[in-house]
């Protein structure tokens, strides 16, 4: 089998993994050497489903002792199989880094033997990279659930980025789709690299040449919709997850049938618009200042797929509303539906020096699709806004409506009846 | 009687009109490089000659009174294809002048937006080139990379992929404004020429382009298909230039025959780098 085979064959397994960023570290090249990191990150192509690809995602090798019953790649499970010799996958990332195909190597594997000699093989292949090759690209690494604490040392020198899979929201999951990976032995692997980041933090603070250990942080990914979690277990989990184990981001994946197991779901669409609101109610969490109990409650435990979570809190809370553009400040500001952390930011500079308007607003391209519902400028709602939960929620549900149709996860439009349905079916 | 001002189309050229505006103090309602510049009825055209010198003081004027950020944006702006840069260019420097370092957030004002406009979508466009160039190698050693931008963005990523790819000499040619990033191994510099030959890709370059193809292929979940969110991060007007965009000779076994270079009319090379 030669490598160009091998890399199809080992692309085919690694492609159910979510993340592929390869943003949080800024790091000069070095003459002689390869590469540079760029804190932004940058993605160098789209593959055909809207994804992007940033780093070359392969799997060390896609034989797998496990079998969990949600991957592609357990041991039941009839695919060809194929394993990298550590020196082919360097040369390969070297090749496609010099054509700038790659920004880096994102770098999982089935479980071979144990964990500890599947980490082995990584690191080596980790080491040529970083040493023989002089490597200064972006690392993305796997730890291998039961990894031990020596071997995630190792590897978290290597590389920018170590994950660790929850795989699933609950350890009654796990413990059902995935006997050979016990909770501990997920978040074991996870409180080690976050005790390595904050004990580097302190070595680099006081020898300014110590190794870096993992300088873009850990994330982590789960399943959606294999399992019978709800949406307020997922996000109250991912809080905790940001909070307790200071994750950079916990990535979310819809369910694609891929096993044939009794417990999971056949034939139910991919729930690609739940895995999207999930990612809504994440960035909320990350970057706009929200608290998971905010976004969703005991009663309301799922997202609604007609509105995003950050409407659906404003139209809650609309007594905070509406906002004034030209004093609110930032914490106020980001959560106005429509407003991101850039508009807000945008705002707050061009209101130093002049009084904007609505269409200031539009020239600064903030979008007032949603934004317009719950702001005033200079004391002045936007001219044919009706400041009522119902008109509000009616005009940004249209939206969503109007948005959905030729998409195929989005809710199709429905028949008007005679006999509707209640409209508002907030709390 | 309204007035026009007509310079050389080079970036001194457009700060020595700035300079003579504020000499001659004259208040010209167009300044354009001087191919582009329209007669108008009734409008007397003046033309700029160039002087270093003068330009020099104005440099040094825009960076004192509103900051290198405000230089850099204006210079990054001079990059983009948009024919009315120069005029926009003089009123925000004109607005500069007046209000001084407070320019930079006076996003809002009508003589400012335009450029943070043009300066944002150059940017974009340059960080477009950095992720989506493809380089090639070809025989002799030297990566090859064709682009066609919407702005002269190669002043943009040349510092970019010098420290990134700083071991290997290569070549990125901006086909749709002649220009070609040279980097040597030592240090970049940049060409203008209307033709460039390419020799034909090295042996291994093939074998590299038909497993990048093959891993883009594999890569997409056909249960999440999305053509319209590919497109809309990765535009199609880039596709043309991409490696997993372009026929690659499927059989392993004639890679040596019949491969087109890659290059687009005849004519020599620019002082080609060797490698060391």
């Amino acid at each position: 089998m030669d490598v160009a085979d091998k890399l199809t064959i080992l692309t085919q397994g690694a492609k159910y993994d979510v993340a592929c960023t390869s943003s949080g570290v800024d790091r000069k090249g070095e003459k002689g050497g390869l590469g540079n990191s760029v804190a932004c990150g940058l993605c160098h192509s789209f593959a055909a489903d809207g994804r992007c690809i940033s780093l070359l995602k392969v799997l060390m090798t896609n034989y797998c002792a496990f079998d969990c019953q949600y991957c592609h790649n357990r041991s039941s499970n009839d695919v060809p199989r194929a394993t990298f010799s550590p020196e082919e996958l360097a040369e390969v990332v070297v090749g496609f880094y010099r054509r700038n195909y790659i920004e880096g190597l994102f770098l999982s594997s089935g479980v071979l033997k144990n964990a500890d000699y599947t980490m082995e093989r990584m690191c080596e292949c980790l080491r040529l990279l970083r040493k023989e090759h002089r490597f200064n690209g972006y690392i993305h690494a796997k730890a291998i659930p039961g990894a031990s604490r020596e071997m995630i040392e190792r590897i978290g020198l290597l590389a920018d980025r170590i994950s660790v899979n929850l795989e699933l929201p609950s350890e009654q999951s796990l413990s059902l789709l995935a006997p050979d990976k016990p909770k501990a032995s997920i978040l074991g692997p996870m409180a080690k690299i976050r005790d390595g980041i904050t004990e580097n933090k302190h070595d680099l603070a006081v020898y300014r040449s110590a190794p870096t250990f993992a300088p873009a942080g850990q994330s982590t990914q789960m399943i959606i919709g294999a399992t019978p979690e709800n949406d307020y277990q997922i996000i109250n989990l991912a809080q905790n997850l940001y909070k307790k184990y200071s994750l950079k981001r916990v990535f979310y994946s819809a369910y694609i049938p891929v096993g044939t197991n009794a417990l999971l779901p056949k034939n139910q669409p991919v729930p690609l618009l739940r895995e999207h609101r999930l990612y809504q109610a994440d960035f909320l969490l990350r970057s706009y200042g929200f608290r998971a109990d905010e976004i969703l409650s005991e009663q309301q435990p799922s997202l609604d797929p007609m509105l995003d979570p950050k409407c659906g809190w404003a139209l809650r809370n609309l007594e905070l509303f509406p906002v004034e553009i030209m004093t609110a400040d930032l914490e106020l500001l980001l959560r106005v539906p429509g407003i991101g952390p850039t508009g807000a930011r945008k705002i707050m500079r061009a209101r130093r020096s002049a009084r904007l308007n609505f269409d200031d607003l539009k020239k600064l391209n903030i979008v007032l699709k949603r934004a317009a519902y719950f702001i005033m400028c200079s004391g002045k709602y936007m001219p044919g806004i009706k400041f009522e939960q119902s008109f509000i929620y009616n005009n940004l549900v249209a939206d969503t409506r109007r948005q959905a149709s030729g998409l195929s996860f989005m809710p199709a439009a429905e028949q008007l009846s005679l006999f509707p349905k209640p409209q508002l079916l907030l709390s | 009687m309204s007035l026009a001002y007509s310079y050389d189309g080079s970036f001194d050229g457009l700060l020595t009109s700035i300079f003579e505006a504020y000499s001659q103090r004259e208040n010209p309602e167009e300044v354009a490089a001087e191919g582009n510049l329209q007669e108008a009825f009734g409008r007397k055209a003046v033309k700029i000659r160039t002087d270093n010198a003068k330009a020099r003081r104005v440099e040094a004027g825009i960076v004192k009174k509103m900051g290198m950020r405000c230089y850099q944006k204006i210079w990054a702006a001079f990059l983009s294809d948009d024919p009315c840069k120069a005029i926009l260019i003089y009123r925000y420097a004109r607005r500069g002048f007046e209000i001084g370092r407070a320019v930079e957030h006076d996003i809002a004002h009508c003589d400012v937006l335009p450029i943070e406009k043009i300066y944002i979508n150059v940017m974009r466009e340059s960080h477009f080139m950095k992720e989506f160039t493809r380089f090639s190698q070809v025989e002799g050693g030297v990566y090859y990379a064709k682009i066609t931008p919407k702005s002269a963005v190669i002043p943009l990523i040349m510092p970019h992929f010098a420290d990134r790819l700083s071991s290997q000499p290569f070549l990125v040619h901006d086909d749709a404004h002649k220009m070609v990033g040279v980097y040597n191994l030592e240090s970049w510099h940049i060409v203008e020429t209307e033709f460039l030959t390419v020799p034909p890709p090295d042996k291994d370059e093939l074998n590299y382009r038909r497993m990048w193809k093959n891993f883009y292929e594999t890569i997409a979940i056909a249960e999440r298909i999305n053509p319209v969110c590919r497109r809309t991060h990765m535009p199609m007007r880039f596709w043309r230039n991409m490696t997993e965009f372009s026929h690659i000779p499927p059989d392993k076994s004639s890679e040596t025959s019949s491969i087109e270079p890659l290059a687009t009319k005849n004519q020599d090379l620019p002082a080609l780098p060797q490698k060391q």
